[in-house]
């Protein structure tokens, strides 16, 4: 288990059903402006080292505003590390702490994007890139852990599952997505965005026009094979009807941009550009939409098992506030009453046998032994090879001595009335 | 090409890929992995609330190649008198009077070939999870594990289990 793991509280109860939307929240602003970054970035250099112009007016896409980087960057993946170290809180998989390396490469890609968007100098900008990519990968190969709990066990080393080929495709697919989108963000900055739209006399104004357009039709083009391998090699237990939904989703987004990257290219216009630029943030969201399902399809046990432990600690409080009760008032035989009615009375009565045996016979050996009673409830071992097992019924100490007095009691007073022991 | 020519084999393309993805979905058949079952047995209740341990039911796991469905009068042991106001649990017990076995749907299921003892992994300290994953939070028993070999071998290797092709083939 890794370090952050923890200090990782369980989740409550009315914040359980939110950790999905929430991961999905952060996740896709992540995924959106990682994506848009990258690309802009990648396409800024490559223009910059041609010498052609344009290259400051793509890197300003993702970076101009130093807030958004911080908000869209930086505090998703934070976010992030601590809601999917809370959603797998208990299981064998020390996702928090994988995360938190991708937050590493990324911080640094991030401070290094910005020095480069001032500089303009490659020396900034390619390391930066390459940890970008480094990172993102890193995030997708954590990912793909997450949704393929049968490696949990297997997990060895800082990087483990690294290469698996669900992971690979998981990374190109979110490239090729990131490539639509950071085209359609091109198309939108700088030439809708009343602040930042590009005067009608700039001299890179068709380049970078042109280079918007290739980019989101191109995007669309190649994401969508990959979108039908990943289909393919996704583990099928993580598979559900919401992916399929999702994937349907992405691909008629999909078409939707072409078509309207498209009609740009034959107008020579970029009327089309906040349609196509809306429909790229709804690509990436179902995309982070689909890696969430995958996650929530593989461990749909992890829910009921985190409802489950939340119910028993909320249980246990309850009791130890009850038992620290109790203890200043002397366990009474109302307190046993309600027990013997609530846990035994389904399988035991005092006179006939049900699935256990009748108390009438059992009970006759505790009368001078209450401690054996007790021990007994407290760790029920079978004894009639009849019968089956008693399951532990996980009363605390004080809720123990109070059905054992209650029972020993009643049985009592019935034998003194007359009844038949 | 003309522009309505080039916007039909786009729009072509994806519906093409629209289909691909529907129809990799169909034949990938993910709900094969937890088939519905004769009566709606749940595990949550049995192995989660309940607390009862694997053992208590698939008696035979610890000694025997084989984990084995439950007979029904392991069942009945409890269900004779309780939850017998449940319709599952009125099922069942009609199940019992009439003699009749419940013909329960295999979900794990390996090839011919593959020779599996549930008695040398128990006793090797695996818990049952691992192949089968968290069951207590199953209320239908699913498969969540591939069981394929390369899963296999990487266990076997990561707790120096034998891996020579006759260990586990025919």
């Amino acid at each position: 288990m890794g370090s952050l793991e923890s200090i990782i509280l369980p989740p409550l109860l009315p914040h359980l059903p939110l950790l999905p939307y929430l991961i999905l929240f952060m996740l896709s602003l992540y995924l959106l402006y990682t994506g848009i970054t990258l690309v802009t970035s990648i396409a800024s250099m490559i223009v910059g080292a041609a010498g052609t112009g344009g290259d400051r007016e793509l890197a300003d896409v993702g970076l101009k505003n130093p807030v958004a980087w911080l908000v869209l960057g930086v505090l998703p993946l934070l976010c992030l590390i601590f809601l999917v170290g809370q959603h797998l809180y208990g299981a064998p998989v020390a996702a928090a702490t994988m995360l938190s390396r991708v937050a590493l490469l990324a911080l640094p890609a991030f401070l290094g994007l910005a020095l480069y968007r001032k500089t303009r100098q490659p020396v900034y900008g390619g390391p930066a890139i390459l940890l970008l990519l480094a990172s993102t990968f890193f995030l997708f190969s954590t990912l793909g852990l997450i949704y393929t709990p049968e490696r949990w066990p297997l997990i060895h080393g800082p990087l483990p599952g690294i290469f698996a080929v669900s992971v690979l495709v998981d990374f190109m697919t979110y490239l090729s997505l990131s490539v639509v989108a950071g085209g359609a963000a091109i198309l939108f900055f700088c030439f809708t965005w009343p602040d930042r739209r590009l005067p009608e006399d700039h001299p890179a104004r068709t380049r970078i026009a042109a280079i918007g357009k290739i980019l989101t039709l191109g995007g669309t083009l190649v994401s969508l094979p990959l979108l039908i391998w990943s289909l393919a090699v996704y583990p099928l237990p993580s598979v559900t009807p919401v992916l399929l939904k999702l994937f349907i989703a992405v691909v008629f987004v999909l078409a939707l941009i072409a078509r309207g990257t498209l009609a740009m290219l034959f107008d020579g216009t970029e009327r089309l550009s906040t349609f196509v630029f809306v429909l790229s943030i709804c690509l990436l969201g179902f995309f982070a939409a689909s890696m969430t399902t995958l996650q929530a399809g593989a461990n749909r046990e992890q829910e009921v098992l985190l409802a489950q432990s939340v119910e028993k600690s909320q249980q246990e409080l309850q009791a130890s506030r009850e038992a620290l009760y109790a203890s200043a008032v002397p366990a009474d035989a109302n307190m046993g009453e309600k027990i013997f009615n609530e846990r035994c009375s389904a399988c035991h009565k005092f006179d006939v046998q049900v699935v256990g045996p009748a108390y009438n016979t059992v009970l006759p050996k505790y009368v001078n032994d209450p401690d054996g009673l007790m021990a007994f409830i407290r760790n029920p071992v079978k004894i009639n090879p009849d019968l089956p097992p008693m399951p532990n019924q996980g009363l605390n100490e004080t809720e123990i001595k109070a059905v054992a007095t209650y029972l020993i009691t009643h049985f009592e007073a019935e034998t003194e009335k007359g009844g038949t022991p | 090409m003309s522009r309505r020519l080039l916007t039909f084999a786009v729009l072509l393309y994806f519906m093409v890929g629209l289909g691909a993805v529907v129809a990799l979905y169909t034949f990938r058949a993910p709900e094969a992995l937890a088939p519905e079952q004769p009566i709606a047995f749940s595990h949550v209740i049995h192995a989660g609330k309940l607390g009862l341990a694997c053992t208590h039911c698939h008696v035979n796991v610890e000694r025997s190649s084989q984990a084995t469905v439950p007979t029904l009068s392991i069942c009945m042991e409890c269900h004779k008198s309780a939850a017998t106001d449940r319709p599952e649990v009125q099922k069942l017990t009609r199940a019992w009077e009439e003699g009749r076995p419940v013909e329960w749907i295999k979900v794990h299921d390996l090839p011919w070939h593959v020779r599996f003892t549930h008695k040398r992994h128990i006793r090797a300290g695996v818990d049952c999870a691992v192949c089968h994953g968290e069951l207590k939070a199953m209320p239908r028993v699913r498969r969540v594990r591939s069981l394929e070999m390369g899963w296999c071998i990487q266990c076997h290797r990561a707790n120096n289990a034998p891996t020579d092709c006759l260990v586990c083939h025919k």
